[in-house]
């Protein structure tokens, strides 16, 4: 006799093996950013896999059929043999890489362009203006490096693209922000939630919007005309989980960068990399099995469920709603996190 | 329409990743670093012509794989054929080459042109 | 090329690869929290019948004015045979009050997609509230076939399928409290009697019941 309700069934595409993968690269960054999920500090950790270990895994991800990189940080562009491990994956991934884009100089984007052949490079500007993104990143003059990293990743023809995360912070400068990237010349921005994680777990309180601010903001943006706005809030809260995963820089399988501080599917010096996209949990997140999804969201994304990560960390289960979309936030305050959700 | 002295074939850094999953081939064009999602037909062309192919035995070949599912395409084989050669093409995925006349002639006098 | 990857190719034309147009999309990964690459081949699946010409998304209160009966075929002129539906299936469940207007609303703006993208054979003729006992709904749906019970089913268990998308949402309101709180039923047409009563069949049509254009 089944004492609970019966197991909601598989809803997402299922995918054999990951098409693309995110590499956390690194736990180390030159700024000092105050959301920073990585809690980076400023010198890699001993334990973070070397170039060669890195090298390594490319050709086992080649092998399983991983066709798409997308990396990020910490800064990747930091650690020194960051470029090693980039040409090794030139030409045979297709590569996102994530940066502050303070190390971007133009010698620089011209190496990232012609010799690590990148295929989009994604830039965090925090606001509108130096005196936010100086504040957030906690570094003077980060502001005026990452705009001129735009400027010459644009210069070096890399398709370059803005991002930023929506927080108290910056959320009276967005249409600055969006103005700011047309002014550079970015045709494509995106604005991603805020996570309750590293640093920004310990602000969130000071930190997080109500999710009718969130959409306010979003609503009252005014895109100039051509420019293309990513953002993952209804109708577009997607569960990338089914085509996700993601191996942090100590080589830990963590299925996605923002269920660091939940999953951990075993760790790639021990065991395959397959094995942990196998791993029982990995499949479950894969999988859309959740007790309420928004069927504007997924008939948008083609998945069920929304963000899996923010899920748990408001609800402490993997089925759970995702109190970030309008239709299952089931009156979810979002700038109150749970104090034991997991 | 297809000239026995073209030769079809794959653009060179190609790597296609079938997801028999979901019924589609993802490529990755290295040269041009950008990714595309081609359907089963789109997909078949472009195995067909891993080699190199002219255009007489690209037809023939698309003809045997799509023969049992002819009535599926309603009377117009080779106009998908067609699109779909196109579209390859101006993705430049495809690249079609000319070759030499004799080796056209004679792959003509012996293909269903 | 190798061999087995023609044999897929092959394999995927014969489940529908040849319906649509051939397909060169490029993928342009978009950030949610991570990059996301848009995968699907919306002409794939079999039994799909066209998108919608919208998302529902960003229209929920000005639903497209549709031109009555574009979207399912006529129905044919009454002949001797004649049964206004082959199978009728009536599910019955409980939505809590809480729910209520989330539920509606959600009908509101989607149940025309229920009945647009049902399978072949499958009719969605709507949800209703059972009147006097509040709580209480009723989904109705015909099927012209027991093929057309299997391809709903198929749909449903198929996570790329549109209609199946719908329907797993539409089946995520009820609420089952008690077993009294959900019931099915099955009704066939009276003068199938092969089917309703074992052993009797109909001199004209032998097998029993069949659909009355088909």
């Amino acid at each position: 006799m089944s004492a609970g309700p019966p197991k909601p069934p598989h809803r997402n595409p299922v995918l054999e093996r990951p098409l693309k993968v995110t590499l956390s690269f690194t736990d180390s960054c030159n700024l000092n950013c105050r959301h920073c999920y990585a809690d980076c500090s400023a010198t890699p950790k001993p334990d973070e896999l070397s170039a060669a270990e890195w090298c390594g895994i490319l050709d086992r991800l080649e092998a399983d059929g991983v066709i798409g990189l997308y990396i990020e940080g910490g800064e990747p562009l930091h650690r020194p043999d960051f470029l090693d491990v980039l040409r090794h994956a030139a030409g045979r991934f297709h590569i996102q890489l994530r940066t502050h884009g303070t190390l971007v100089t133009p010698e620089m984007a011209a190496v990232l362009r012609q010799e690590c052949r990148i295929a989009t490079l994604l830039v965090d500007i925090m606001g509108p203006d130096a005196a936010t993104h100086d504040a957030t990143t906690g570094v003077p003059g980060s502001f005026e490096r990452a705009t001129a990293g735009i400027t010459a990743a644009l210069a070096a023809g890399i398709d370059t693209q803005m991002l930023t995360i929506m927080t108290r912070w910056n959320v009276a400068g967005l249409q600055g922000w969006v103005d700011l990237a047309a002014r550079l010349g970015v045709a494509t921005v995106g604005i991603l939630r805020p996570y309750p994680l590293g640093r920004l777990k310990r602000r969130w309180a000071e930190a997080s919007l109500s999710l009718d601010e969130m959409h306010a903001a979003l609503e009252a943006l005014r895109l100039p005309p051509g420019m293309r706005l990513m953002q993952s809030w209804h109708p577009n809260n997607g569960n990338c989980c089914w085509q996700t995963a993601a191996i942090d820089a100590r080589g830990n399988s963590i299925g996605c960068a923002y269920l660091r501080e939940y999953v951990h599917l075993g760790n790639l010096r021990e065991v395959a990399f397959l094995d942990t996209w196998n791993h029982p949990l990995h499949r479950e997140l894969r999988s859309g099995a959740v007790t309420e999804a928004c069927g504007d969201c997924a008939s948008s994304q083609g998945s069920h469920g929304g963000c899996r990560s923010t899920a748990f960390a408001f609800h402490g289960r993997w089925d759970a709603p995702d109190p970030f979309d309008r239709a299952t936030n089931n009156g979810v305050d979002l700038r109150v996190l749970p104090k034991h959700p997991v | 329409m297809f000239s026995p002295s073209i030769r079809y074939s794959q653009a060179p850094g190609l790597r296609l990743r079938p997801v028999r999953e979901l019924g589609v081939c993802v490529v990755f064009a290295a040269e041009e670093a950008r990714l595309y999602r081609l359907n089963a037909q789109a997909w078949l062309v472009l195995a067909l012509c891993r080699e190199g192919l002219s255009g007489p035995a690209l037809q023939a070949a698309w003809r045997e794989a799509v023969a049992p599912e002819d009535a599926a395409l309603e009377g117009r084989p080779a106009e998908c054929l067609q699109q779909a050669v196109e579209l390859l093409l101006a993705r430049r995925l495809l690249r079609q080459d000319g070759v030499a006349s004799q080796e056209a002639l004679a792959e003509a006098g012996g293909g269903d042109g | 090329m190798a061999e087995n990857e023609l044999e897929d190719i092959k394999a995927l034309l014969r489940r529908g690869g040849l319906r649509g147009a051939p397909e060169v999309v490029e993928i342009r990964p978009e950030i949610r929290s991570a990059g996301a690459w848009h995968l699907i081949d919306p002409d794939y699946e079999p039994d799909r019948p066209a998108q919608p010409s919208q998302p529902p998304t960003g229209t929920p209160q000005t639903p497209a004015p549709t031109t009555p009966g574009a979207e399912q075929p006529q129905e044919p002129a009454p002949q001797p045979g004649f049964a206004p539906g082959m199978m009728l299936r009536q599910v019955t469940y409980f939505v809590p009050t809480a729910e209520a207007a989330r539920f509606q609303d959600w009908l509101f703006r989607n149940e025309r997609y229920l009945h647009q993208l049902a399978p072949k054979g499958v009719t969605y003729l709507g949800t209703y509230g059972v009147f006097g006992k509040g709580g209480t709904y009723a989904t109705f749906w015909r099927y012209d076939s027991f093929a057309a019970i299997q391809r709903m089913a198929q749909a449903v268990s198929d996570p790329l399928s549109d209609f199946g998308g719908f329907l797993r949402v539409l089946q995520q309101y009820p609420q089952i409290r008690v077993a009294s709180d959900y019931a099915e039923q099955l009704y066939l047409p009276a003068q199938s009697s092969g089917l309703l009563t074992p052993g009797v069949t109909r001199d004209e049509q032998p097998g029993g019941a069949r659909a009355p254009h088909g």
